[in-house]
């Protein structure tokens, strides 16, 4: 077994690939674990120990002898022997739990092995195809003596720490394959994430300083896509995430304020077509869209286009804001136009109850009422 | 390398997540709305739409505006389900080719795959634009009563967006891993309470140190937050009728308005304890246009709703039951899917339980960190965490008088390999037919049909002596293979059963081309 030497973070001018192999030493991690661990290979792996080795990174511990009764994994052994070992075991062997085993010892050793054989625990891994449908195999053995035992026993909850029930006696011990040990692999591996995340942070901090001065100087879009930057690279500072959301609203409200102003423009130059573009677009960003609504149905009623549409839009500021008289005399003469005048004198009535009092509007009233009623 | 995502493809809404620096993170479109509406539609002048677009036209445009399409995918026209749904929505659904469920839209008929790949296209590029990386593969979620015709729609509506699928997952699963995360490791059985909009799911995990195990799912596929906003429609329509004897079902449009004021209203009551309903002109009668004011208290929405809620809380009481647990022995109960900011409904989850529920998690989001951090977890070297999901649908085959004889039970860990012995009807008797069936009724009629195929060859022997052995087969990719031999003969059939989504190869194959051409001119929009 390869045993560490130097503290793996000492070491530079290491690759990707030696990084995560030394990242798995400890001393207590064969050769074979960790070719299946990392889905190098075991000539690869081996590759990789014998430069750290010969570089004094590492050293080879000599191999414990071992116990009776207990088959460790043994060099070169191929998955088929693995998959025999496991077909010609009863329920306890392929659990590797003794016969007198408690259920929280049952199910602890269920989940040791599910972590070494679900198919999700090497769907990433370089292991060849074949190979990992005879995992699976190993896998369906555990779950159905996983399911054999659970079943014969009361059902218990795991609850805090785990008491293991005493040992029994050597001569009825019956053990599978030596259990890999992921979790001692996972914490090594953790030097590799905490540099990544390192490097992020830096990243991080010099997008958020590029964006908060584009923030200074009100440049909204630019100061939004740096903050974004920072914020994909440290979703964990909420600085980065507030700054990022003012920057994105500013933005929008910059760009919001300059179709409003660019269709008022292509309203007075007579170009109803562009300030209709403008002004959905402006509808598409627009938080408060009663504004907006109203004035699309204001272009649309003035410039005689679609009447039809002028009113869903006229209509939709209304339900946004129904005490808006504005909307309503507005409402009224799309139906007035359109030639709907019931229609027309209940939003002018409408217009009327909320304050807009006008004499042109009580003329329109009366001689509405008159005609409805003439029709009527 | 690029990056993985979830995509939690919901009835109503889907949302899009990945795991950024190893913290879930729900992704934002352009516009910064952190869900897609699950809305498609054509317009008049033939302008494709998806999401957010493709709501905001859906008033003017209801026939074109296809909705809760995931309560079609992967059903047969003729199954009660969709005719249910027909009645429904506003757009037509139509029998496909092979008796699937197909719907009309701009003026074309389009299989439901091909809908939800529109959504799920929306959701990719809303991921690929925002992380500014390929998307290599994404996990997508599903709810845990999905049987296996439906899972293969939903990889076949992924498949004609482009996108790889990793896993396939059920929503109350990747709703505790989301959980998990934020709560650290600690060994602990939980509950996750999933009423969404379509469905109801509730789920018994147990998390152990770098293992999640489920212990057992329930729900009802056809109880959900819409069977609420109907009885609130239903409610406003008679109190319309009552008011105006005017029947607003006939009215297409004035429905949509309803549809969406009720919705409204409920989503307020959650807050507020009144909700004001206005929908002017919402329909012209020869007398003249009709307005609709009211005021809806949460007392009458909490009265229309209860005896839906009451049902969702004793499926709680029998899963429980099934899974040999007590209340006592759940330590949390989480909440998840938007029906569940109900106030009603917590009382009742909080009574029930006798425990407050947890809703320190976003219940629209959560499903798409979980699917996000799933997808990251497999595709790493080292996986965290081991997840060991189950079948929520019983597998088995048809029996002697139509019964159905389960070989893979629900509730069973995946992938499994499972046997069971089965033997002959009549004296005699040289061939067996072995209809695959999946579902949870006891009459094999009632469930769905996966496949079936003959075993000949058979001693002959008196009925009952011949012993047949039927194994089932699920692999880690949903892969059912059916084996049945006659153990004394030695003779053996076996099929591997591919769930027919309703599309055949040929055909995913085209609409994946056409969806490439169109995926640009999306993109101009």
């Amino acid at each position: 077994m390869p045993r560490l030497l130097k503290q793996p973070n000492s070491v530079a001018g290491l690759t990707e690939q030696e990084k995560f192999v030394l990242s798995l030493v400890d001393g207590k991690t064969s050769l074979q674990e960790i070719a299946r661990v990392t889905g190098f290979g075991l000539t690869s792996v081996n590759k990789i120990l014998e430069k750290l080795s010969h570089d004094s990174v590492i050293e080879f511990a000599k191999q414990p002898s071992s116990e009776p009764g207990n088959k460790p994994e043994q060099p070169g052994q191929s998955i088929q022997e693995l998959v025999a070992l496991y077909d010609n075991a009863d329920p306890y062997a392929i659990l590797g739990v003794p016969e007198n085993a408690g259920a929280d010892q049952i199910k602890e050793a269920y989940f040791e092995k599910t972590k070494m054989f679900h198919p999700d625990s090497y769907y990433a891994r370089s292991v060849p195809a074949g190979d990992k449908h005879l995992l699976e195999t190993i896998y369906k053995k555990v779950q159905g003596a996983y399911e054999t035992l659970k079943n014969s026993q009361p059902r218990q909850i795991l609850k805090g720490p785990q008491v293991r029930s005493p040992e029994p006696p050597a001569a009825t011990v019956r053990q599978t394959p030596a259990p890999l040990q992921p979790s001692t692999a996972k914490a090594s591996a953790q030097h590799l994430i905490s540099d990544q995340i390192k490097d992020r942070v830096k990243k991080a901090a010099a997008h958020y300083k590029i964006g908060m001065e584009a923030f200074m100087h009100n440049d909204y879009a630019n100061a939004y896509l740096n903050l974004k930057l920072a914020n994909s690279y440290n979703p964990y500072d909420q600085e980065y995430l507030h700054k990022m959301e003012e920057a994105e609203q500013l933005m929008k409200s910059d760009r919001y304020d300059e179709l409003l102003k660019k269709a008022d423009i292509s309203i007075e130059l007579d170009k109803p077509d562009d300030a209709i573009k403008y002004l959905k677009t402006a509808y598409g960003i627009a938080r408060d869209k009663k504004l907006v609504c109203y004035k699309l149905a204001s272009v649309l009623y003035d410039f005689n286009q679609s009447l039809k549409e002028a009113k869903n839009y006229c209509q939709q500021a209304i339900e946004l804001n129904p005490k808006n008289p504005d909307y309503h005399h507005l409402l009224a003469r799309i139906y007035q136009k359109a030639g709907l005048p019931k229609n027309a004198l209940f939003e002018y009535e409408q217009s009327l109850n909320l304050g807009m009092k006008t004499d042109e509007i009580k003329i329109e009233i009366k001689q509405l009422k008159s005609m409805v009623k003439n029709n009527g | 390398m690029g990056k993985t995502i979830g995509i939690d493809l919901g009835t109503t809404n889907t949302c899009v997540a990945a795991l950024l620096n190893g913290k879930p993170f729900v992704i934002p479109s352009s516009t910064g709305t952190r869900l897609i509406p699950s809305y498609f539609a054509v317009t008049n002048d033939e302008k494709t739409l998806i999401g957010v677009r493709a709501k905001r036209q859906s008033i003017t445009n209801p026939q074109n505006t296809i909705f809760a399409a995931k309560r079609l995918i992967g059903r047969k026209f003729d199954s009660k389900e969709v005719q249910i749904t027909k009645g429904k929505v506003p757009y037509q659904i139509v029998e496909g080719p092979h008796g699937d469920a197909r719907v009309v839209c701009g003026g074309k008929t389009m299989s439901i795959p091909e809908i939800s790949a529109f959504i799920l296209l929306e959701a990719k590029n809303v991921a690929q634009e925002f992380l500014e990386d390929d998307i290599d593969g994404a996990c997508i979620t599903v709810p845990a009563y999905f049987n296996e015709t439906q899972r293969q729609a939903t990889i076949d509506a992924a498949e004609i967006a482009g996108l790889k699928v990793l896993r396939i997952i059920n929503e109350p699963t990747a709703s505790a891993l989301a959980y998990a995360q934020k709560r650290g490791k600690k060994n602990e059985l939980i509950a996750v309470y999933d009423f969404g909009g379509g469905t109801f799911d509730i789920s018994i995990l147990e998390f152990g140190e770098g293992v999640y195990e489920v212990l057992s799912t329930a729900g009802n596929t056809y109880l959900g937050g819409e069977d609420i906003d109907n009885r609130l429609i239903r409610y406003i329509l008679d109190d319309f009728k009552k008011a105006h004897d005017v029947d607003l079902m006939q009215d297409v449009m004035a429905m949509q308005r309803l549809k969406e004021a009720a919705e409204r209203a409920k989503i307020e009551l959650s807050s507020q304890t009144e909700a004001t309903i206005s929908l002017p002109f919402l329909t012209e009668t020869s007398h003249g246009s009709i307005h609709y004011n009211t005021v809806i208290m949460r007392n009458k929405l909490e009265e229309l709703m209860e005896d839906l809620v009451r049902q969702t809380i004793e499926i709680c009481a029998s899963t429980l039951e099934g899974a040999g647990l007590k209340k006592d022995d759940i330590h949390e109960v989480i909440l998840v899917g938007g029906q569940t900011r109900a106030p009603l409904v917590i009382r009742k989850t909080a009574e029930f339980f006798g425990k407050q529920p947890n809703r320190s998690i976003n219940p629209d989001e959560v499903v798409a960190e979980g699917a996000s951090i799933h997808a990251y977890n497999i595709v790493s070297p080292l996986p965290s965490n081991i997840l060991v999901d189950i079948t929520a649908l019983s597998l088995g085959i048809q029996t002697k008088g139509g019964m159905f004889a389960e070989v893979i039970p629900r509730n069973t860990a995946v992938p499994v390999t499972k046997t069971r012995r089965f033997t002959t009807t009549y004296d005699n008797q040289d061939a067996v037919r072995i209809a695959v069936y999946q579902g949870n009724e006891k009459i094999a009629q009632d469930n769905e049909m996966l496949g079936e195929f003959v075993l000949s060859g058979i001693r002959l022997a008196k009925k009952g002596d011949p012993n047949i052995e039927v194994s089932f087969d699920m692999n880690s990719e949903g892969i059912l293979r059916v084996t049945a031999k006659d153990a004394d003969m030695g003779t053996e059939q076996t099929v591997t059963l591919e769930a027919a989504s309703g599309l055949s190869n040929d055909e995913i194959t085209l609409m994946k081309k056409k969806m490439m051409s169109l995926e640009l001119e999306l993109k101009e929009q």
